[in-house]
Formats: C-alpha cells, sequence, structure tokens
C-alpha cells in the first residue's frame, strides 16, 4: 500500500489532472527530456534509495540538438524565409506557408539527444521523418534554424569542416538503402574508407568482418541487384557502421526484413549499442520496435514532433487522438518493461521468497509471478544491484491505467 | 467545362475553313492571284549565296587551323590505315574471334570468323580495313567530344539547354547537308568524312552521359554525402559508376552511327572504302559487285551491333574460366605464332578474291531474275506510280488525263468529285465534329491539286492554325517562321515535292506497318518472324538497301519511294505492336463482355487504349523517313534530298546547308506536332 503510494506520487508529481497531457508540449519546447523530469521526481520522493530504476546513461549534455528547425519544399524561396524570419507562431507560420502553395515538410522542430541515447522517430508516411533527420545531417538545407552537433553549428560549417565530421563522426542508412549500383557488395560498404584514402587491402578486410557482422558472409562479390531487399539493407548498415560513427541516422532500417531476420537484428542492434554506446536516430513505423530499441520515442504529424518521451509516457498519457491511435493496439505488458514501474522498496526487506525478475524483462513475465501466488515481484538489474520491488498494487494500478486493463 | 464562344477550337476550325477557302478560290483563279498559289519571285531572297559568304569567309579566317586539324588526322589515317594493312588476314582473324569469343561467346565468334572469311573471298579485305581504320579513328574521337558536351551539360542547366538544342539540329539535319561544308573546310577528302562522322555520332553520346549523370539515385548521392565524398570523388567514384551502363548503352549507338555514317560520307570519295565500292557498283549498275559489297556492309553492321551489345548492354555473366590478362595474353600469342607460322604460307587476300568469278556469274543471274521478273515489278510500277503517286503529286486534275488515266476530267466527274467531298464534310460537320470535316475538305483539295499545286500561303496559314491549336503561340510561331524561311530561301516547290515523296512514303509504311503491327500483336509467329527483319532493316546502313531496289525498279521515284517505306515501317510495326500488347488485360475482357467482335474490339478499345504509342511510332516514322530522304536522292528523285545531294556535287555548302536545313525544319514542326497531338 505504501509502495504504490509512492509510485502514485510520484508520478502524480507530474501529471496534475488525469487526462492532461504528462508534458506539456508548448511550441517549440518538443524537447523537454521527459525521462530526466521524472527520474529527477522520484528521486526527489525517494531521497534514502540510491538510482532510478531505469538503466539510462548518467545525465549529460545533449550531443546533437536542433532548434526551431524549418524545411520547406515549394513556393518562393524569398517568400518562405521571409515568413519564417517573422515573429509568429508555429501554426500561424504553417497556415501562411501552406497558403503560399508551399510544403513545410519539417516545422518548427526542436530536439535535444543525448550521448549515447537512441531516439526513435515514429509517424505516418508523409509526416516529416525522413526530412527531419536528412536536415540533420544537413542532406538538405533547412530554411531556417540551427543545428548543434558536439556544440558545433553545423548549418554554418564549411564545407571541408562538414565533410570531415560525416567522415569521421556520422553514419547513416536510407530507407531505400542508397546503395551503388555498380559496386560489389563488399566495395559497397568499403567505400567510406576508400573515399577516405585508406588502402585497398586494409579497407576490403574490414569490408569483410563488417559483411560477416550482419550475416552476409559469402556474398562480398554480389552486386546489389542480386541481393534480396532484406540483404540490401544488411549492406547499407554495414556501410553506415565502417567508419565507426558516433552519430547515427538509420532511416527505416529494418523495415525490408523479415520478421525473423528482423528480430535477429534488433537484437544485434542491441548488443552491439551496449557495447558501443552510438548515439542513434532511428526512424521506424513500428511501435514495437520503438519500445523495445529505444530511449525514448518522438511521434511526428505534418513536419510537427506531437509527443516524445519514454514508452511509458506513451502508453499513460498519450498527448492527443493522433497518438493514441499509435499505442492503441500496443500490448502494454509486453513492451514495458520490469526495470521501468519497480518502485525501490521504502524500508529495507529481504528477498527472501520474493519472486526475482530481470529488469528488462516484460510485465508480462512479471504477472506469471503474481499468477504464482507471489505478494510481491523483486527487479534486478542486469549489473545485480536491485532496482526495486513491484507489488500486488502497483501492478493492479499499471494494468488500470493501460490499455491492457481492457484486454 | 464551358468555354467563351470563341475559343481556341472554334477560332482555328474557322480560321482553317477561310484558308481552305482561299486556296480554292487560287486553285480556280491561278492566273490572277498567282501571288497566292506560287511563291513569287520577288519573295525569295539568296540566302544561299550569304551563307556560302560567311563559310567563305570563316574558312579564309581558321583556314590555318583547319588545314592542321585536317593535316593531322590525314596523317592518322593513313599510319593507322598501313599498320592496319601490315598485319596478316589470318592473324587478324585469329585475334578478332578469339575476341569475340572472350566477349560475346561462341556464336557471336563463330559470326566473326564467317564475316572475315567472306570478306576475304569476298575480294574487299582492303576496302574492309579502309572503313575499320575510319570508324577506329571516329570513334575515339566522338566518344571524346560527346563524352565532354555530356559532362558540360549535367553540369550547367543552360549549357544543357543549349546542348539540346543543338543536338535536335544535328539530328535531324541529314548529314550529307553539313559534309559540303566540311569539304569546303577540310578539303576533298577522307577527313571531310571522317569529321562529318564524328559529328554524326557524338550526339547519342552526349545524350547517355547526361542522362546517365543526371539520373543517379539521390540516395546514393546522399549516401556518398554521408561518407564524405569531395566534389571530384562523387563525380568520379559515385556519378561517373552509376551512370555506366547508360554510357555503355550510347557507346553501342555511337559505334553504329559511327560506321553508318562512314559508310555514307563514301559519296566524296578518295579512302576507297566499302561504301565507295557500294557506290560505285551501284552507279555502274554493277549488281552482281554491289551486292557482294552490300553484303559487306551488312555484315560488318550487324557484328558490330551484336559483338558491342554482347559486349556493353547485356548482363555480363563471369563465365570464362581465364582471367582476362592471361586470356588477352594468349590471344596475342596464338596471333604471334599464326603471324610467324602460317601467315607466310597463305596467299595474299587478292589472290583469294573470288569476285572476278563470282560478280559476273551473280550479276547475269540476278539481270535474267530482274528480267523474268519484269513484267510484275514494272506493272507494280505503273499501277502504284499512275494511281498512287501521280495524283498525290500533280493532282487528279493533271493526272486525270486520257494519256495517263484513260479517261478525262470532265465538268460532270468535277461535280460528282466535288459533292462527294463536300457532301461528307457537311455530315461530318453536322455531328459536330468539325475536324474530321475539314480534314476531308483538304484531303479533296490535296487529292485535285497535288502537293505541287498546292497554294503556298493558305498552306502556311492553316498549318500555322493548327500550330496555334495544339501548342500555342510558340508553335505557332515556330511554324509560320520556319515555313516562311524555307520559301524566302527558295525551296519551296522542293520541299513541296519532297512533302509529296514523304507522304505517300509515310501513308505507305502507316497502312502496312499498322497491318504487321496488329497481326503481330494478335499472332506470336508473326511477331516471332518480324523481330529479326525489323533488327536487321534498322541495324544495317541505309543506302544497302537501294542496290536491290535499282535493281528490279531501276532509278527514280519509284525506288526512292520503296526505299523511305522500307526504311520508315519499321517503328509504326513496332510501335503499334507494343501499343496493341500493352492494353491492359481487364480493359479487353471489359470489351469482350459487352459482345465486341473482334474487328470492333480492335478499334473501340485497343486501338484508342494503344493511341499514344502509335502515336509515337507515327513520329517515329515520320522521322525515320525524313533521314531517308536524302539517302533515297542517290536513287534519282528530286526535292530536298536530290537538293542535298546536288550541293554536294558541286560544293554549294550554302545550299546544301540550306535544303539540309529545311529538312530539319520540317521533322522539327512535324515532331512538335506529333508530340501536342500524343497528349491530346
Ligand atoms: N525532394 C522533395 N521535394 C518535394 N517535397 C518533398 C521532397 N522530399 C519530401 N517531400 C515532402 O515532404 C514530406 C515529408 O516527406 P518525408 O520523406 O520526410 O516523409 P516520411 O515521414 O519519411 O515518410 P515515409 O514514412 O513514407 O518515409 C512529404 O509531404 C513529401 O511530399
Ligand atoms: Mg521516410
Amino acid at each position: 500500500m505504501k509502495l504504490f503510494a509512492t509510485w502514485k506520487a510520484a508520478l502524480s508529481a507530474t501529471i496534475p489532472v488525469a487526462g492532461e497531457p504528462m508534458f506539456a508540449l508548448a511550441e517549440g519546447s518538443a524537447g523537454v527530456d521527459s525521462s530526466r523530469g521524472r527520474s529527477t521526481d522520484v528521486k526527489a520522493a525517494q531521497s534514502s534509495v540510491p538510482a532510478p530504476q531505469e538503466n539510462r546513461p548518467a545525465k549529460a549534455e545533449p550531443i546533437l540538438s536542433c532548434r526551431d528547425l524549418w524545411k520547406v519544399y515549394g513556393g518562393d524561396a524569398r517568400r518562405v524565409r521571409a515568413i519564417l524570419a517573422e515573429g509568429s507562431s508555429r501554426d500561424e507560420k504553417i497556415a501562411r506557408l501552406i497558403a503560399e502553395g508551399a510544403n513545410p515538410s519539417v516545422a518548427g522542430v526542436s530536439l535535444d539527444v543525448r550521448n549515447g541515447e537512441i531516439l526513435m522517430v515514429m509517424g505516418l508516411s508523409g509526416s516529416g521523418k525522413s526530412t527531419m533527420v536528412r536536415c540533420l545531417s544537413r542532406l538538405i538545407e533547412p530554411e531556417a534554424g540551427e543545428v548543434r552537433f558536439e556544440g558545433l553549428d553545423l548549418l554554418q560549417a564549411k564545407p571541408a569542416d562538414l565533410t570531415e565530421i560525416r567522415r569521421r563522426k556520422i553514419g547513416m542508412v536510407f530507407q531505400n538503402f542508397g546503395l551503388m549500383g555498380h559496386l560489389t557488395a563488399i566495395n559497397n560498404v568499403a567505400f567510406p574508407l576508400r573515399v577516405q584514402g585508406m588502402a585497398l587491402a586494409d579497407r576490403l578486410a574490414k569490408a569483410r568482418g563488417m559483411l560477416e557482422l550482419v550475416g552476409l558472409a559469402g556474398r562480398e562479390d554480389c552486386l546489389p541487384h542480386q541481393l534480396s531487399g532484406g540483404q540490401q539493407q544488411r549492406v547499407g548498415i554495414a556501410r553506415s557502421l565502417i567508419t565507426d560513427p558516433d552519430l547515427w541516422f538509420l532511416d527505416e532500417p529494418f523495415s525490408a526484413l523479415d520478421p525473423l531476420i528482423r528480430k535477429q537484428m534488433q537484437d544485434e542492434f542491441l548488443r552491439l549499442q551496449a557495447k558501443l554506446h552510438k548515439t542513434i536516430i532511428f526512424v521506424t513505423h513500428d511501435f514495437l520496435e520503438a519500445a523495445r530499441l529505444g530511449d525514448r520515442i518522438a511521434i511526428m504529424k505534418d513536419g510537427k514532433i506531437v509527443q516524445i518521451g519514454s514508452v511509458l509516457d506513451f502508453l499513460l498519457n498519450p498527448a492527443d487522438d493522433y497518438v493514441r491511435s499509435f499505442v492503441a493496439d500496443v500490448p502494454a505488458l509486453r513492451v514495458v518493461k520490469a526495470g521501468q514501474i519497480a518502485v525501490p522498496a521504502k524500508e529495507p526487506f529481504s528477498s527472501q521468497g520474493d519472486p526475482v525478475v530481470n529488469a528488462d524483462e516484460s510485465i508480462e513475465s512479471t504477472l506469471k509471478c503474481f499468477l504464482g501466488g507471489a505478494q510481491r515481484v523483486v527487479v534486478r538489474k542486469a549489473d545485480g544491484t536491485i532496482a526495486g520491488v513491484i507489488d500486488h498494487n502497483l501492478i493492479k494500478s499499471f494494468l488500470g491505467r493501460t490499455n491492457s486493463g481492457h484486454a | 467545362m464551358l468555354e467563351a464562344f470563341p475559343n481556341r477550337q472554334s477560332l482555328t476550325a474557322l480560321g482553317c475553313f477561310g484558308a481552305l477557302a482561299l486556296a480554292v478560290l487560287a486553285v480556280m483563279f491561278g492566273r490572277e492571284l498567282s501571288w497566292l498559289a506560287q511563291v513569287p519571285a520577288s519573295f525569295s531572297l539568296p540566302v544561299s549565296n550569304w551563307t556560302n559568304a560567311a563559310i567563305a569567309t570563316f574558312s579564309t579566317e581558321f583556314r590555318s587551323l583547319f588545314r592542321f586539324v585536317g593535316d593531322a588526322l590525314n596523317w592518322q589515317l593513313k599510319t593507322l590505315q598501313s599498320v592496319l594493312l601490315d598485319i596478316p588476314w589470318s592473324v587478324m582473324i585469329v585475334v578478332l574471334t578469339l575476341g569475340a569469343l572472350r566477349i560475346a561467346g561462341p556464336g557471336l565468334a563463330a559470326l566473326t570468323a564467317t564475316t572475315c572469311l567472306y570478306i576475304v573471298f569476298a575480294g574487299y579485305w582492303k576496302e574492309s580495313i579502309a572503313t575499320l581504320t575510319l570508324v577506329s579513328l571516329g570513334l575515339p574521337l566522338a566518344c571524346i567530344f560527346g563524352a565532354a558536351l555530356g559532362i558540360l551539360a549535367h553540369s550547367n542547366r543552360y549549357v544543357a539547354a543549349a546542348v539540346d538544342a543543338v543536338l535536335d539540329v544535328m539530328q535531324t539535319v541529314p548529314a550529307f547537308a553539313y559534309l559540303t561544308p566540311l569539304i569546303v573546310l577540310f578539303g576533298f577528302g577522307p577527313v571531310a568524312g571522317l569529321v562529318a562522322s564524328v559529328l554524326f555520332a557524338l550526339p547519342p553520346m552526349t545524350r547517355n552521359v547526361k542522362v546517365g549523370l543526371d539520373q543517379t539515385p539521390r540516395e546514393t548521392i546522399e549516401a556518398a554525402e554521408i561518407a564524405g565524398c569531395s566534389r571530384l570523388q562523387m563525380f568520379a567514384l559515385v556519378r561517373l559508376g552509376a551512370a555506366t551502363r547508360q554510357i555503355l548503352m550510347g557507346l553501342n549507338q555511337t559505334i553504329m552511327a559511327t560506321l553508318s555514317m562512314v559508310i555514307f560520307a563514301a559519296v566524296i570519295g578518295g579512302f576507297e572504302d566499302i561504301g565507295w565500292e557500294v557506290l560505285r557498283a551501284a552507279r555502274r549498275a554493277e549488281f552482281g559487285n554491289g551486292i557482294i559489297a552490300g553484303l559487306v556492309v551488312t555484315l560488318l553492321a550487324i557484328l558490330l551491333d551484336r559483338v558491342s551489345e554482347a559486349a556493353f548492354v547485356r548482363e555480363r555473366q563471369p563465365q570464362n574460366k581465364l582471367s582476362a590478362p592471361s586470356f588477352w595474353g594468349l590471344a596475342v600469342l596464338a596471333g604471334g605464332v599464326v603471324w610467324v607460322v602460317i601467315a607466310p604460307l597463305l596467299p595474299s587476300p587478292a589472290q583469294l578474291s573470288m569476285r572476278p568469278y563470282l560478280a559476273p556469274v551473280l550479276n547475269d543471274s540476278l539481270m535474267s531474275v530482274s528480267v523474268y521478273l519484269s513484267t510484275v515489278t514494272a506493272t507494280l510500277k505503273s499501277v502504284i506510280t499512275t494511281y498512287f503517286l501521280l495524283p498525290l503529286r500533280i493532282g487528279l486534275v493533271r493526272s486525270l488525263t486520257p494519256a495517263i488515266w484513260g479517261f478525262e476530267m470532265s465538268p460532270a466527274l468535277m461535280a460528282i468529285y466535288v459533292t462527294v467531298f463536300c457532301g461528307s464534310a457537311l455530315v461530318l460537320a453536322f455531328r459536330q465534329q468539325v475536324g474530321a470535316a475539314l480534314g476531308v475538305l483538304f484531303a479533296g483539295l490535296l487529292l485535285y491539286t497535288g502537293f505541287s499545286g498546292m497554294p503556298w500561303l493558305p498552306l502556311i496559314a492553316g498549318l500555322t492554325l493548327v500550330g496555334w491549336w495544339l501548342g500555342g503561340i510558340r508553335l505557332a510561331a515556330i511554324t509560320a517562321g520556319g515555313l516562311m524561311a524555307i520559301a524566302v530561301s527558295g525551296f519551296w516547290p522542293s520541299t513541296m515535292f519532297s512533302a509529296y515523296l514523304m507522304a505517300a512514303s509515310i501513308i505507305t509504311a502507316i497502312v502496312l506497318g499498322g497491318l504487321l503491327g496488329v497481326l503481330a500483336a494478335e499472332y506470336e509467329p508473326v511477331s516471332r518472324t518480324m523481330r529479326p527483319v525489323n533488327d536487321f532493316l534498322q541495324t544495317i546502313p541505309p543506302f544497302v538497301i537501294l542496290i536491290p531496289l535499282i535493281m528490279f525498279f531501276q532509278v527514280g521515284d519509284f525506288s526512292s519511294y520503296l526505299a523511305i517505306v522500307a526504311y520508315a515501317i519499321v517503328p509504326m510495326a513496332r510501335y503499334t505492336e507494343q501499343g496493341l500488347r500493352h492494353v491492359p488485360a481487364t480493359q479487353s475482357d471489359a470489351g469482350h463482355l459487352a459482345g465486341c467482335t473482334s474487328l470492333q474490339l480492335l478499334f473501340l478499345v485497343k486501338f484508342p487504349a494503344a493511341r499514344s504509342d502509335i502515336i509515337l511510332g507515327l513520329n517515329q516514322t515520320i522521322m525515320a523517313a525524313l533521314a531517308m530522304l536524302a539517302v533515297a536522292a542517290l536513287v534519282g528523285s528530286r526535292g530536298l534530298g536530290q537538293d542535298v545531294y546536288i550541293a554536294l556535287s558541286k560544293a554549294d555548302s550554302g545550299m546544301g546547308l540550306l535544303a539540309g536545313l529545311s529538312i530539319a525544319m520540317i521533322a522539327m514542326i512535324s515532331d512538335r506536332f506529333m508530340r501536342r497531338m500524343a497528349v491530346r
């Protein structure tokens, strides 16, 4: 009872009134760091117990951030810039741009991505996901806004600097693969190294290793059109990783894969990320994938980010009907992990007798323990320390507040 | 959908009706209204003299430059030729066959060997080597300049527009037309022909390079950008690589164009190549030699096309066990061994030539065949000439005489004629088919006057109006300006003669080609037999077709007409078949369900659905006919083609260029018309 109250208090600290979004998404403030906000609150309420549940990297300066980013297709370039330069609100600007016959594909997006974080981007087709990613890597020039990477203003960077940054620090996987049709798989993978001037033997050796990693050993000498869509995508993934970039953009990297390979690639992705700690922006259409892989999720609509936050935020407090439609059929029991709702035990306790689950197991498996008659479940982190506990009431309230309650 | 009443369509109809009325007046009062009927003498300007003067100034101004380039090319030609001639024929055959084996597989290797042996025994080894020399010198030049232009056009939008316009003209002006100024610049001889070949073969290279570079997929470019490509790397590693396939396709076309023009340029003479032999044989009516030499040209063309296609265009499978260096090493070794061991034992090609024995026999037997068939061919010729060609050229008014048709255009007949045409036009007009009504009236007038009697001003006015209706003020301006320019430079009568020849052959090509296309679309065996014939007709250099035509039908309009038809029929048949085959199955199923007979299905469902394909084919047919016009002039028709040809022999570059430009002008105007029509 007490425990439940604590958790609820922790939640209600950020949810003043039920039904309102957990985080107000004011103009240009879509980038409020929700997880950080919440964990601070939890900490405040629970000063005696160390560390909140989620195994996120510690607080850090954002490595990539953008402010009020606009990309407008069509329309008269000069008029578009004039409209964007005005002080009016975002929605006003959008309305005026559309009236001009222009198409704001990215509309005033602001966001921060921390070092080592995985940000998943979702949204309907045409909502501007790819365009936003392209702006962040400056493949296309935004009409307005600012993009900072490691403190450097990317949009103002000189061509030589930009080239250097891209060679060393940025990798990207493209929705339609973007392979060079005239190069074999291995040469495609080695291409970034070739551009950097690495010797032939060295780069081929590295590329061969990379292809092995993505499960394409033996297909080195195939031309792209001799590979299936999924295989081509894996070549693209291998290519994007070969320079060991710090910042990794993935535009629907797994969409072309069959479910089995996709699952394998996701596992591989998580394994890699546990080792490499890259900063990742990952576009996907699959909420389960987003929940599984991401630290945070951003949902876009008509070029705007309508909500950004953790899986739990989306399940508990979808910002509007559009967002709700994304999570409507999501099996909350399966996507939320035990570690995400466990609360630290107030009084010291002995874990004897209570079943123990791992923090990254789903609520579903926790539920099984309760069905087995347990009163509470102890949640253990990967490193063996105790993350917290989940008791009967907590699970009940969780079921009640998510759609899994109706299921 | 209501438009204001005096809309473009009704204005055009009214205007065309007016033009028709004017034309009728001009025909009726030819003497009083002669300025309306014929281009007045005072109207023409000495444009061709001005052009000549300009070219003369240009050539004296840059004489040393052209002399230098000409000498350099001449030296290269001579050197390469003597090097190639020094290689014994047996060595050449072994190396070429091995090369074809490597590049294109055993089938084409066999064809290579056969062709080479045929050339040796036909006694045309030296001449074929001369042709090969021209091709192997012209090809790299065309590739280099063509690719450079393509890259320029790729990198700048304005250059692209300019290049595009120039290429359009270059591809429609018959090559004969720029031979003449080239002779002025480079002197009489093979160099002018070589330069003409380079000019002629360069557009496909330019076009394909530009398209290839432009079409690099966006994400490929972006992936390269993320990899941090510099501009040079982007071009060399990414765009060029992505364009390779397209460029190789261009290379295949460039090779064929070079060969075709090298054969063509033989009319200048001076290099004793195989084209010259064909031409000489045709001129002297030595059909035995003509056929033997024509077959050499045909085999060479087919061989070059197939081998280069196999090498560049088709997917290459790594089938050979030997690596490339070791294979070519072996090939050279084999060549060397043959050179040292076998070649000295073999007689020279001249000694091996069977032609002295073969040609007379062939000639005699061909002659007897043509004599044997002469009743048939003569009847065919006279029937088509009397009842189709003549009325189109000089009109019923002059062909309907007792001497030609056996009876006269009596007033009663005339009345019937007018009634039939005006009546059907009226009926059509009542059915709201104003366009068709105007078409019927125009056809009636044309049939009456023929192309030569067609009043020029009303014709230009009518065409301009149609151009306005189809493509707005721009197309109207192009039409009026182009036709007026032709009239002013004094080429109107020639143009009308060419128009007659074109109309006759195009009508025939449409009817026959369309029929073949329909048959091919309906019956697979027809399609299968037609394909190689079409390939053959499109591959061989056009003037090889002329030899059998002269043989059976002698020199004259009729042979020109047949030559043009043979060349122009291919696109019509191809596009019709393709269009009909691509009609969605659901549409023809719907037709079947509605209870169409198969003819109804064809006319009510399939033709309309295949319309844009067929119009495209029609456009290609017109272009092919125009391209053939100058060649057909070799067998003695009049018109613009002959003007070009005469200019060549008189070295009158002004006249040649202007006549050529007139053809290009007609090509351009009709191309625009057809494209607009396809969209409507
Ligand atoms: N090069 C372009 N020119 C014009 N408009 C563009 C261009 N690229 C994208 N757009 C427009 O921008 C909008 C967003 O496109 P974007 O490709 O970013 O969508 P997306 O969210 O990635 O969709 P999907 O899930 O289908 O990949 C669309 O309305 C599209 O029409
Ligand atoms: Mg996309």
